[in-house]
């Protein structure tokens, strides 16, 4: 009996939880508020419940939060350490903010920080794309001498958590081996990757990962058990290191289909203009030339 | 058959045989360290690897960092500077060691902007990255992420030309550890195959071990069972270990005092069978005579027939001992434990006894050095005194002596007899207390008693938890000891 009153209670726990992650995810007016932290080494957001309708509002609304220091102390507003912000034009999605000369004063790294935070937090609102900062007026100039100029979201990098690179969306197009395995059917494919490895190699991988089976027709190119030593690129020319695996075919795909899937795949990247590819370090026997370039003599487009 | 098989293979199981518990432990002595071992080596390997390949890095990039410096890489050098090294040739160099380290390689300047990287996708952008942060504070931060195999590291550019050295730009890079990765593969399936034929190995030493050691044992079983089954009748030796030694030496042990009490039981058959054939032969000798002659005169009659009368009772008297002493030897004795003074007791047996010392005159002395009261069977404590005092009377000389000491301290009492009789040869002192054991086989018959006295006795004493002991030098007589616990701590 006490059995299975836990058994409900238990469900209706969960139904309870998954009916709050809804209204969470469902909820159209969340933005997120940047903050710089107390040690000034990074930004962190919190996310704010917008109230205001007008685009005019919640751009006020969104400057008090970030004038406003949040209830922990591990976190400072962005506009509340020191200097003033004196004047605000908007036009064409460009949004200007005028400080005062104290803003020049902070460490450097803290005049970057504060930079990130508030267009970060203000490039959310549909209505602003870029924000410039002037101090009393006149432009604002980094210290090395640059002037700063518009700023978007997308110019500042950040990493979560362990690693230090991040990760970035790459989009690219995948040559695979058709069912006869005499042809190359081509495909994009759009996935995050983490920027410590060159997109060269990322694009060798995915290879030998094979075709994810969304277009039909396509069949492994490359033994899934080819590993790779190396991928570098120098003046246009991308080396591709593979063990002997490479060697063995799968499904009756021919030497050239395995090549050129590769060749054709890599010399899409835009810096890439031709493919050396090497087994175990050496140029095998077997192949016709040292040095590839694109061959789209036997690529055939997958029927609709 | 299958029977011991399955018990066999049970006692394996519960690990009860010493064979499987051998078999175990050195199976577990040699595959634990084994496993242990590969895998601390291979973590070990990896930590240092890790290490030697950031501090090698590192270091690397310090020259680099230098060389930026030195050839004005950030423009930080007053006007007119010319650099003999442009900006392209030390580009083309961050390449190299990008390609060498197959990594990538992002030149930060003190305004955190990515002024290059090498693979190009970052240029110009502003990193707010916390380790780059912190490394203009002067925190180096390294990070081996393991699921992506990737060494990350930061590291600061130091303008020491200018009058307090500066951090001018950091270099964030991400080398690959493809390398390290490879050789520990290579390195682990060589522990693999190390490891499985150590195993294999192990458990073959083990198997061998496990049977070598324990073959002794089955030996003793084996030499033990010879014996019972009857095809031996030899004391068996396994001199193999000390322990098989110590078990045979037991079994030796036991099987001798089998053999003896098989011996002595023979005996007693025999001298039981003897002494009561004696009194009938003498029965029959004098009902033969009296049947052969006629007209037997009535006193002769009367005499012979007196004479079988006194055969006939020394006949019972053989027999009621020897039912006394078979009672005492059944195991599930109950003795009748009561507390009583053993003086009196003591002093009754000796009224009783008097007549017979008058006959000999043999003086008979009592000796009491204190009050004793213990806990015994009355019976049994009657039959010790009685059989004591009355050897001593009847194994005396004419006009001897005899003397009866009880004393008692906090645990024990003791009865005292001697005397001044015949003696015990030393010899004789160890058969004494055997059944039916005469010291003076051709004296037996005159003075009588049946040879079982003195074996009641002792097994009445040991009944007692007491003891008895005897002194005595042939001629001058003898003396009996027996101590007897005050307290009666038995069954």
């Amino acid at each position: 009996m006490r059995k299975i009153a836990c058994f409900l209670l238990g469900c209706l726990c969960m139904a309870l939880t998954a009916a709050c992650g809804r209204t969470e995810n469902e909820g159209e007016n969340i933005y997120q508020v940047y903050y710089v932290s107390s040690s000034a080494t990074k930004v962190e957001m919190h996310t704010h419940e917008m109230a205001a309708v007008d685009p005019e509002d919640q751009l006020e609304e969104l400057l008090t939060c970030l004038s406003t220091n949040p209830q922990k102390l591990e976190y400072q507003a962005p506009l509340s350490m020191g200097f003033e912000l004196l004047d605000r034009r908007l036009e064409d999605g460009r949004l200007q903010l005028d400080v005062s000369a104290a803003y020049k004063d902070l460490p450097v790294t803290t005049q970057v920080l504060v930079r990130a935070a508030m267009v970060r937090t203000l490039t959310q609102l549909k209505h602003i794309d870029m924000v410039m900062m002037t101090v009393e007026g006149n432009p604002l100039y980094d210290n090395n001498g640059r002037m700063v100029g518009w700023m978007s979201a997308g110019q500042f990098i950040d990493n979560d958590g362990n690693e230090i690179n991040t990760y970035e969306l790459a989009r690219v197009r995948l040559y695979f081996a058709g069912e006869s395995g005499t042809e190359l059917i081509s495909a994009y494919r759009e996935k995050r990757y983490s920027t410590n490895l060159p997109l060269e190699r990322f694009v060798v991988e995915e290879l030998i990962a094979g075709p994810s089976g969304k277009v039909e027709g396509q069949c492994p190119s490359i033994n899934p058990n080819t590993k790779i030593l190396s991928v570098m690129t120098r003046d246009g020319i991308c080396y591709v290191n593979l063990d002997e695996n490479f060697l063995t075919v799968v499904n009756n795909v021919s030497t050239d289909v395995s090549v050129y899937s590769i060749v054709n795949s890599l010399v899409e990247l835009s810096n890439v203009n031709k493919v050396q590819i090497l087994v175990n370090g050496e140029v095998p026997q077997t192949f016709s030339s040292t040095v590839f370039e694109r061959n789209l003599d036997i690529v055939v487009t997958p029927p609709k | 058959m299958i029977a011991r098989m399955f018990g066999e293979l049970k006692e394996i199981l519960t690990l009860r045989s010493l064979q499987a518990r051998i078999f175990m432990i050195v199976l577990v002595m040699g595959i634990i360290p084994c496993v242990v071992m590969r895998y601390g080596i291979l973590d070990n390997y990896e930590e240092r690897a890790v290490e030697n390949r950031i501090s090698n890095v590192q270091n690397q990039l310090m020259v680099v960092g230098n060389h930026l410096i030195s050839n004005n890489y950030f423009n930080l050098k007053p006007e007119g500077f010319t650099s003999s090294v442009s900006k392209e040739v030390i580009n083309a160099e961050l390449e190299m060691i990008s390609s060498l380290y197959e990594g990538r390689v992002m030149i930060i300047d003190s305004s955190l902007r990515v002024v290059r990287d090498t693979y190009g996708i970052s240029e110009g952008k502003t990193i707010i990255s916390e380790e780059v942060i912190r490394c203009f504070r002067g925190e180096n931060v390294s990070n081996y992420d393991r699921q992506h195999g990737y060494i990350e590291m930061t590291t600061p550019i130091v303008d020491s030309s200018m009058e307090s050295s500066q951090i001018v730009g950091v270099m964030l890079t991400s080398i690959s550890n493809d390398a390290i990765v490879n050789t520990m593969e290579a390195v682990n399936r060589r522990g693999v195959i190390l490891q499985n034929l150590i195993v294999v190995v192990v458990v073959s030493l083990a198997m061998v071990l496990s049977v070598l050691l324990t073959r002794p044992f089955n030996r003793v079983t084996e030499a033990i069972r010879e014996v019972k089954e009857g095809y031996s009748d030899e004391s068996i030796s396994v001199t193999d270990y000390a322990e098989t030694v110590h078990i045979v030496d037991a079994f030796n042990q036991l099987l001798k005092r089998m053999r003896e009490l098989d011996v002595s039981r023979q005996e007693f058959v025999e001298n039981v069978s003897h002494e009561l054939k004696t009194p009938m032969a003498a029965i029959k000798v004098l009902a033969d005579s009296l049947l052969a002659q006629q007209d037997t005169p009535v006193e002769l009659y009367q005499e012979f027939l007196g004479d079988i009368a006194s055969e006939i009772d020394r006949e019972n008297r053989i027999i009621t001992d020897l039912l006394a002493l078979v009672k005492m030897d059944k195991k599930a004795q109950v003795l009748n434990i009561v507390s009583l003074s053993v003086n009196d007791l003591a002093e009754l047996i000796l009224k009783r006894l008097r007549p017979i010392a008058r006959k000999k005159d043999v003086e008979v002395v009592f000796e009491s050095m204190r009050p004793v009261t213990a806990e015994v069977d009355e019976v049994k404590m009657t039959l010790i005194m009685t059989n004591l005092v009355e050897n001593a009377i009847k194994y005396n000389k004419d006009h001897g002596w005899v003397k009866v000491e009880l004393d008692a301290d906090h645990q024990y009492f003791t009865f005292k007899v001697s005397d001044s009789g015949v003696g015990i040869p030393e010899k004789a002192l160890a058969y004494i207390y055997d059944r039916f054991y005469r010291v003076d086989k051709s004296h037996s018959r005159e003075i009588g008693g049946t040879g079982l006295g003195l074996a009641i006795t002792k097994s009445a004493v040991l009944m007692h938890r007491g003891t008895i002991t005897v002194t005595s030098t042939e001629g001058q007589g003898s003396c009996f000891l027996v101590r007897i616990p005050l307290f009666y701590t038995g069954g």
